[in-house]
């Protein structure tokens, strides 16, 4: 949270001092967690380079509330971990795939705990085990069901799925509804445990222990490889009332500079360099 | 009994459908609404907690916050993993849903609706609708199991009841049938009233009810007449007499008995009284006519067998007396007599000893009255007219009544003779007639004399002669009736008491003698008195199946010297002083024995000088017939003359006495002694 308000004030600061002495465009973006994660150095960097320009990125509504907003001319764009639905592209939603990131389980810093499989993920979710070892109690922090984190983990295998199923149903969870929110909430609970983006965990610098799946560490190599099998995507909505200004940025962050920083933090960047109008 | 085992069918029925269609509609019902108000509760409550959430969430957000759409499914969702009845949609005051939660929701459903503010101002309103669908699918659950418990209190409210109350109607039955058995057939006759306060207290009314067919035949009455009736005029004003025992036997469950005549029936009636129900009365009446007669006859029984005991007793008495005085008597007369040998009959003592041998006589008149109110005195049973024995005492009767009563014989023709002691009934004459003067007083009057023959059957003698020892046959009657005051039935009850009079100067003597002579005779007697009207004293004597003998009047022989020796046995020494100086003046030699062992010894050492034996009957060790049967076993032919101062009748007919040659009644003149002596010296062997 103290990150995301640093970053509002930088963004802030950063946009009003060059407006002193010419006109300042405002590009107002929100969406997925992950996404606004991998986003907020490329804004950042953007800004430097174009002092008209204020981003304003508040707290993440998620891909869908971010579409909703994005239509209702309350943005003017959006970063979605899904693609749009035929309703909203009837509605004049424009949507161009950018990349995907590592979806990586962490933990607490104290979790006895580096790899984790699948089986074991399965337990943890049906409420088999309850302990890392003897005296060390496993707490699962849940993400909303339609959360994009939540259906990417029942994706990885039909057992998962239904204990996934199970944990949802399960009374006294512990819920968390951003990507943000998971991970503070995972960072200050003893034996928490959960999903979250690589790139959240690399921008926000959270203390967080990024474990690896059946011996395979998140990385965009092993995405890229097909050796890690959880990704989230991220791509770029746009309406046809979307500013200039918006435009430009977005085509900052599909050219080498922008690729090139979304990398670094955990993004596999997959989108073509020209993005489509 | 089958109206009220109906009733309480019906009754068990209506009360079964009641309380099973109670069960059956209420309980399902009652679940439906307790759990309804339940559901909203909670929605209401729900939905007020998340749009609390929904606040928290607008404040940190005004502008973008409806655009958090996981956060808010997220919110709608929590704790709907479960309950998929309800959906919830947050909609915005444009109409527009800003987020859902869809659950099932199909069919009847309850809505909810809570507005969402910001600054005041609505932002969103939370539509809560929730299907009934669940809780109508356990109301019929619940009502299926309240249709089976309903048909199980059904079931046990109709048929156990019932069950127990077939039982009870059927006790209750057998019981009703007990009881119209006894009632029917008992003997007594039993009548139910109802028992109710007069319209004037303290007079209550009663109603007959019920009766049973014994009380309708004591009544005479059938039963219409009867039922609902006063019972008052039903039963008499003997029974209105107990209406206050009748209120008090109702009032404290005692029981009250009395004794009723009933109008117009000459039974008497023992009747109980008992309360069988609260303002009811029931009377048991039973027949006790005969039993109060018997009682009464025994009560009579009892009583005169009581008053003969106490006469027996006073008979004892009286003869003892009489006995010894007759002894005294005996010796005065004997020496009066022996004086009067001596003295000159020209002389003045002659005059002074002739008074005094009228005393002696008075005297002995007295004790043969003693006698024979004791039934001891001697009778001499032979047969009698009766017309002759009251001619003979004709001119005796004349001077014993006073001049201003009228005396009327009625005597009737060809009278059977008839057994008796004719000075017996002389004397039982004079007292009869004393009696009737005494009655009539120093009025003018009429005594009338009669004499009939008649037969008396059984029923006679059972109606008029109680407790008298007859036997039904031809009997004799003599009736003394006069024109007198009369007597109270309490006068009639005593008048044969000893000393009883109802004159200042009787003795009481004379009734209680006739008393003994009737009992000596085995004759009956009938007394009809009123009082102001005059009494008859009927005597009934025993005809005699006998032809009449003819009297042979003997003339009083001449006393001469007479030669002989008599043993003189008597306890008495004045008795053997006295009369042995008659004997020895009469030129007799006697022996003297003092009892009857010293007379049957002496016999035996004197038999061959012996002529004659006069031996009283009453000693010690050995008595005079004994003594006698003693003597006549020794010597058959050796006359024996008794004497006493009692008159011992029925020995001497039914003992040895019957082989004495004579009787000498104490006390006896020295003429009569001199007429046995002569009488027996002089008869002839056989």
């Amino acid at each position: 949270m103290r990150t995301t308000m640093f970053w509002a004030l930088v963004l802030s600061l950063g946009t009003a001092l060059p407006g002193l002495c010419q006109a300042t465009e405002v590009i107002r973006i929100n969406g997925s967690g992950s996404a606004l994660d991998m986003l907020k150095p490329l804004a950042e960097s953007y800004q430097r380079k174009h002092r008209q320009v204020q981003i304003v990125i508040e707290k993440p509504l998620g891909s869908s509330g971010a579409i909703k907003a994005l239509l209702a001319g309350v943005l003017d764009v959006a970063m979605s971990s899904r693609p749009i639905s035929a309703e909203e592209a009837g509605r004049g939603a424009r949507w161009q795939s950018y990349g995907k990131t590592p979806l990586a389980l962490v933990t607490e810093m104290s979790a006895p705990v580096s790899d984790i499989t699948t089986q074991f993920l399965e337990d943890i979710y049906a409420g088999r085990v309850a302990q890392w070892k003897p005296g060390n109690p496993i707490r699962l922090v849940l993400r909303p069901q339609s959360d994009i984190d939540t259906q990417i983990l029942r994706s990885l295998s039909p057992g998962l799925n239904q204990a996934v199923s199970l944990s949802q149903g399960r009374p006294g969870m512990l819920m968390a509804v951003t990507d943000l929110e998971a991970m503070a909430l995972i960072a200050k609970t003893q034996g928490g445990v959960g999903p979250s983006g690589l790139v959240g965990v690399l921008v926000e610098n959270l203390p967080l222990n990024v474990l690896t799946l059946n011996g395979v560490r998140p990385t965009t190599g092993t995405l890229a490889s097909g050796a890690y099998p959880l990704a989230k995507e991220i791509s770029v909505v746009t309406t046809a009332k979307t500013p200039a200004a918006a435009l430009a940025f977005i085509d900052f962050i599909f050219s080498a500079t922008g690729r090139s920083q979304a990398e670094k933090v955990g993004v596999l960047v997959t989108g073509s360099p020209v993005p489509s109008r | 009994m089958m109206k009220f085992s109906d009733s309480v069918e019906r009754l068990s029925m209506v009360v079964a459908w009641g309380i099973s269609s109670s069960i059956a509609v209420l309980v399902p019902m009652i679940f439906f609404l307790g759990s309804y108000q339940y559901l909203r509760g909670v929605l209401e409550a729900r939905t007020e907690l998340r749009s609390r959430e929904i606040s928290h969430i607008i404040e940190d957000s005004p502008l973008m916050w409806r655009f958090e759409e996981i956060r808010l499914s997220e919110l709608l969702g929590r704790g709907l993993t479960e309950d998929r009845s309800e959906a919830i949609d947050i909609v915005a005051p444009d109409g527009e849903v800003i987020a859902q939660n869809r659950g099932i929701t199909g069919g009847l459903q309850t809505r909810y609706y809570h507005q969402i503010y910001d600054a005041g101002q609505v932002v969103a309103q939370i539509r809560v609708s929730y299907s009934l669908r669940p809780l109508l699918l356990r109301t019929l659950l619940v009502a299926l199991g309240s249709l089976v418990l309903a048909f199980l209190v059904f079931f046990m409210l109709r048929t156990l009841p019932l069950r127990a109350v077939n039982e009870s109607a059927k006790v209750l039955k057998e019981s009703e049938k007990r009881y119209r058995s006894l009632f029917e057939s008992m003997k007594e006759g039993l009548a139910i009233h109802r028992l109710s306060p007069g319209e004037s207290a303290p007079f209550p009314t009663m109603q007959v009810l019920d009766v049973n067919p014994n009380c309708l035949a004591i009544l005479q009455l059938d039963r219409q007449a009867v039922l609902g009736r006063d019972s008052f005029a039903i039963f008499g004003p003997g029974f209105l007499e107990h209406c206050s025992e009748f209120q008090r036997v109702e009032a404290r469950e005692g029981f009250a008995t009395f004794d009723l005549t009933l109008p117009g029936r000459d039974r008497l009636y023992a009747v109980q009284v008992f309360s069988p129900a609260k303002g009811q009365i029931a009377t048991l009446f039973e027949d006790i006519t005969d039993r109060r007669e018997a009682e009464n006859e025994r009560l009579n029984l009892e009583r005169q067998l009581l008053h003969t005991q106490k006469l027996e007793s006073l008979g004892i008495l009286s003869g003892g007396i009489a006995h010894d005085f007759n002894n005294l008597l005996a010796a005065m007369q004997s020496y009066l007599n022996l004086v009067q040998m001596k003295v000159d009959p020209q002389s003045p003592a002659f005059q002074y000893l002739e008074s005094m041998e009228r005393v002696v006589h008075r005297a002995t008149d007295l004790t043969r009255q003693m006698l024979a109110y004791s039934g001891k005195s001697r009778f001499v049973i032979k047969q009698h007219s009766l017309n002759q024995v009251i001619e003979d005492m004709n001119d005796l009767l004349k001077v014993t009544i006073p001049k201003k009563i009228l005396l009327n014989l009625d005597l009737a023709p060809l009278l059977p003779p008839f057994e008796a002691d004719a000075a017996q009934i002389q004397q039982l004459i004079l007292n009869l007639l004393t009696n009737a003067s005494d009655a009539i007083g120093d009025q003018e009057g009429v005594i009338r004399i009669t004499t009939r023959s008649l037969r008396l059957g059984v029923g006679d003698l059972a109606k008029d002669f109680q407790g008298q020892a007859l036997e039904a046959g031809a009997f004799v009657a003599l009736e003394v009736s006069d024109t007198g005051c009369g007597m109270s039935p309490e006068v009639q009850t005593r008048i044969f008491d000893p000393f009883f009079s109802t004159k200042s100067l009787g003795r009481g003597l004379g009734l209680s003698a006739i008393q003994g002579i009737l009992r000596g005779h085995h004759a009956g007697l009938r007394i009809d008195s009123q009082q102001g009207q005059g009494t008859t004293f009927k005597v009934f004597f025993r005809a005699s199946a006998l032809a009449m003998e003819e009297k042979n009047q003997a003339l009083a022989p001449a006393r001469q010297r007479l030669e002989g020796t008599v043993l003189l046995v008597d306890d008495e020494m004045m008795i053997t002083d006295s009369v042995s100086a008659m004997l020895e003046s009469m030129g007799l030699k006697v022996l003297i024995a003092h009892d009857g062992r010293q007379a049957v010894k002496a016999f035996q050492q004197e038999r061959a000088a012996i002529d004659l034996v006069l031996m009283d009957l009453t000693m010690p060790h050995l008595d005079g017939l004994e003594a006698a049967r003693l003597i006549h076993r020794l010597d058959p032919r050796m006359p024996v003359i008794l004497s006493s101062g009692y008159s011992e009748h029925d020995s001497i007919q039914e003992g040895t006495g019957e082989k004495a040659v004579g009787f000498l009644q104490k006390p006896y003149t020295l003429q009569a002694l001199y007429e046995a002596m002569r009488g027996s010296l002089e008869r002839p062997s056989p």
